[in-house]
């Protein structure tokens, strides 16, 4: 029998039934314990504990002068403090700008977290279209007592998703206005967009004695506002001429049901009697466009029967039967266009090949298919010539 | 250098100097845990261990009339006058109010948006129900939301505000100190801060809504109205819409809802913003059942298929309401 090791010899056989019965309570009692935070944690309460570090910013900014509603802030347009002399950025003060109008309180600042403060369960449809800030204002207009207006700038990250949420909401049938390209009047207030703010102008009353004071805030405050157009170079793309207003229209992804149509313009067009729809595409790059055109071919050739290739101006063109509807698509460089589920192929062939050909004439639109005049896009904020 | 073995102490130890050490030891582990329930800040604990201590509301109803009708829908084209047919069909305000009640009317004032627009509950709707009720006897009428966006804004702009004042009525703006936690076995709904203090006094409560489209749940109408009790970071229950919606139905039991379809915002709701969403279709719906009355209202005032609204089905599926209210007693009628 040989030596017992060193902690065997420190092993204890003999275990008294009290210790036995010490050990086994800790035991429960540690599982109890474990049980409890467990079943506890089950019962999550977000309200009282929830903890979203974003919501920090608000008194975080507050000190830098961006809280969610800065206070003291200067008023008719003077620059607020810590900024550069000049005009006052408009994305952190919305300034009286007209005559008639009295500033009613300070400007109103909403980040993406605190936007459903402001709009409530409209804000989801605001954060697709990556919104980044809403100023808000409301002036009370002199000698009106009771009338005022509410300004709304909604600041999206691109001037593409400002023109996505101004589409998305638009009234279809409401004139345009002469002071910005994409904007229209409707009986209550001014919708616009310009650069990347997506402005809302309402009135507390449509008549006209409130709407022509708005009408001249939203025509200066169009003025002030920073221009920019990037992103939106496919929207030149669709042409002036037979352009039915009210219908031109940002798809930001899965048009037509195409994975690849993304960033896509359409509008609807009449001509020849018929009521066209044609879209534009601006790829990043001419594999890209070609990726797409690769993808559309393909589904035409599977799902319809494609009629003919042919060259128009340069520009590859593909015309297919789809369910009994023409589709005609074109590339040039890296745009893809083209009429998509035209009724008639005639119209749509003639039309695409006068877009192509860059030989659109003026086309007169009858007041039964609509009734204000087409937005002009023959405009200094689309760059045409 | 020789192995020097280790030699247990040959006395080990002794039964009392093992009881001593276990006392010892359980006496440190007790008081270590008596010692942080003392201390325990039950506010800055990990989550799940708050007291839930919470309230239930009382129940609002009055007795089914085994005659009149439980649903009504009124055709006019006068606002007050229509309301007016719609709960006289019901058997008139006195089959709900009794002499001497307080009654709560909860209107839609989530926006600070002008009346023409239809995101909020019409003036003219609440000057309506509230001459109603001191006709049939109330003693008080008190008018309450919780806006989350500067109250004393919105019911300004939504004109309500003018109303109350005209007609007397108290209108209760939320303060910190009027919320309450209230407790609730919903689908989500269960421990959350609650705009108490308009219920405390009231003895009848009115439901009175605007017909909206929403972004978020398809449509605004009495159920979601109550929404605008809840205080917190409300919006986390964007998530799950349709539940909290449907819980509603569990959380409160009005006297009366009333759905306001005179001027309906047909379209970028729930704030709207442009006349064209707005379509007159001249009807208001009045029940007890709120899940009859907006089941009713979604398909009647914004022509859309009963089928396709979640909340609906959630509320009828755990016995909250009847959303196939035409298996109700129900009457249509003209103002």
């Amino acid at each position: 029998m040989g030596v017992p090791s060193q902690s065997s010899k420190l092993i204890r056989k003999d275990i008294p039934t009290s210790e036995k019965l010490v050990g086994l309570g800790i035991l429960l009692l540690l599982i109890a314990v474990a049980s409890w935070v467990y079943f506890k944690g089950g019962q999550f309460s977000p309200e009282t504990y929830a903890l979203n570090p974003l919501s920090l910013n608000s008194t975080r900014a507050a000190i830098e002068g961006d809280a969610t509603t800065l206070t003291g802030e200067a008023e008719n347009g003077e620059s607020i403090p810590g900024q550069a002399e000049g005009a006052p950025r408009l994305d952190r003060l919305l300034p009286v700008l007209t005559e008639r109008m009295e500033a009613m309180g300070v400007t109103e600042h909403y980040n993406p977290n605190t936007l459903y403060e402001k709009i409530n369960g409209r804000a989801p449809a605001y954060l697709e279209f990556n919104f980044q800030e809403l100023t808000a204002r409301s002036f009370s207009i002199s000698g009106l007592p009771g009338q005022y207006i509410d300004v709304f700038v909604f600041w999206m990250d691109s001037p593409l998703n400002a023109f996505g949420i101004f589409s998305l909401e638009r009234e279809p049938s409401a004139p345009p206005l002469e002071f910005a390209v994409d904007g229209y009047r409707s009986e209550m207030g001014y919708f616009f967009r310009v650069g990347r703010a997506y402005v809302q102008i309402i009135a507390s009353s449509a008549d006209d004695s409130v709407m022509e004071p708005a009408r001249e805030y939203a025509s200066a405050l169009a003025a002030e506002l920073p221009k920019n157009i990037s992103g939106l170079e496919a929207r030149m793309r669709l042409p002036a001429a037979g352009q039915i207003p009210g219908t031109l229209t940002y798809l930001q992804s899965n048009a037509y049901g195409h994975a690849s149509l993304q960033n896509v313009f359409e509008a609807k067009y009449w001509y020849e009697g018929l009521s066209l729809t044609y879209f534009a595409k601006q790829a990043g790059s001419e594999a890209e466009a070609r990726t797409v055109w690769d993808e559309l071919s393909g589904f035409y050739g599977k799902y319809g029967e494609i009629k003919s290739r042919r060259e128009i101006a340069g520009a590859k063109v593909l015309e297919a039967d789809n369910f009994g509807q023409t589709t005609i698509i074109a590339i040039r460089k890296n745009v893809v266009s083209g009429v998509i589920n035209a009724e008639q192929a005639a119209p749509a062939r003639g039309f695409l090949e006068a877009v192509l050909q860059d030989a659109l004439p003026d086309i007169e639109i009858p007041a039964s298919v609509t009734s204000p005049e087409p937005a002009s896009t023959d405009n200094e904020d689309y760059g045409y010539e | 250098m020789s192995k020097q073995e280790f030699e247990p102490d040959p006395k080990g130890v002794s039964r009392r100097e093992f009881i001593q050490q276990a006392l010892l030891t359980g006496g440190v582990t007790l008081g270590s845990i008596g010692l942080a329930a003392a201390l325990w800040d039950r506010r800055h604990i990990v989550p799940g261990f708050e007291a839930k201590e919470g309230i239930q509301l009382p129940g609002f109803r009055v007795d089914a009339s085994l005659t009149l009708p439980d649903l009504a829908i009124a055709h006019g084209t006068e606002r007050g006058q229509t309301i007016r047919a719609a709960l006289g069909t019901l058997g008139g305000m006195g089959r709900f109010i009794q002499h001497g009640d307080v009654v709560l009317i909860k209107p839609n004032v989530a926006f600070d948006r002008p009346p023409a627009l239809c995101a909020t509950t019409h003036p003219e709707a609440l000057r309506a129900v509230a001459q109603m009720a001191f006709e049939a006897g109330a003693k008080e009428v008190v008018v309450a939301d919780n806006p989350i966006n500067s109250p004393a804004g919105c019911f300004l702009k939504s004109g309500l505000e003018a109303v109350a004042d005209d007609l007397n009525l108290k209108l209760l703006y939320p303060e910190q100190s009027a919320f309450t936690t209230i407790e609730m076995e919903g689908e989500i709904l269960r421990h959350w801060p609650f705009f108490n203090r308009p219920f405390q006094r009231a003895d009848k409560v009115i439901g009175l809504s605007p017909c909206k489209d929403h972004n978020l749940c398809s449509a605004s109408m009495t159920m979601k109205n109550w929404y605008g009790l809840l205080g917190g970071r409300r919006n986390q229950f964007h998530q799950h819409i349709h539940s909290i919606i449907s819980d509603f139905a569990l959380m409160i039991q009005p006297t009366l809802v009333i759905l306001d379809g005179m001027d309906v915002l047909m379209s970028n709701g729930p704030t709207g913003g442009r006349l064209s969403d707005v379509k007159s279709v001249n009807t208001v719906i009045a029940g007890t059942d709120m899940v009859a009355v907006d089941s009713c209202g979604y398909g009647q005032l914004l022509g859309r298929d009963v089928a396709n609204l979640e909340y609906l089905h959630k509320a009828h599926a755990r016995g909250l309401g009847n959303m196939d209210w035409k298996t109700s007693k129900w009457k249509e009628v003209g103002a």
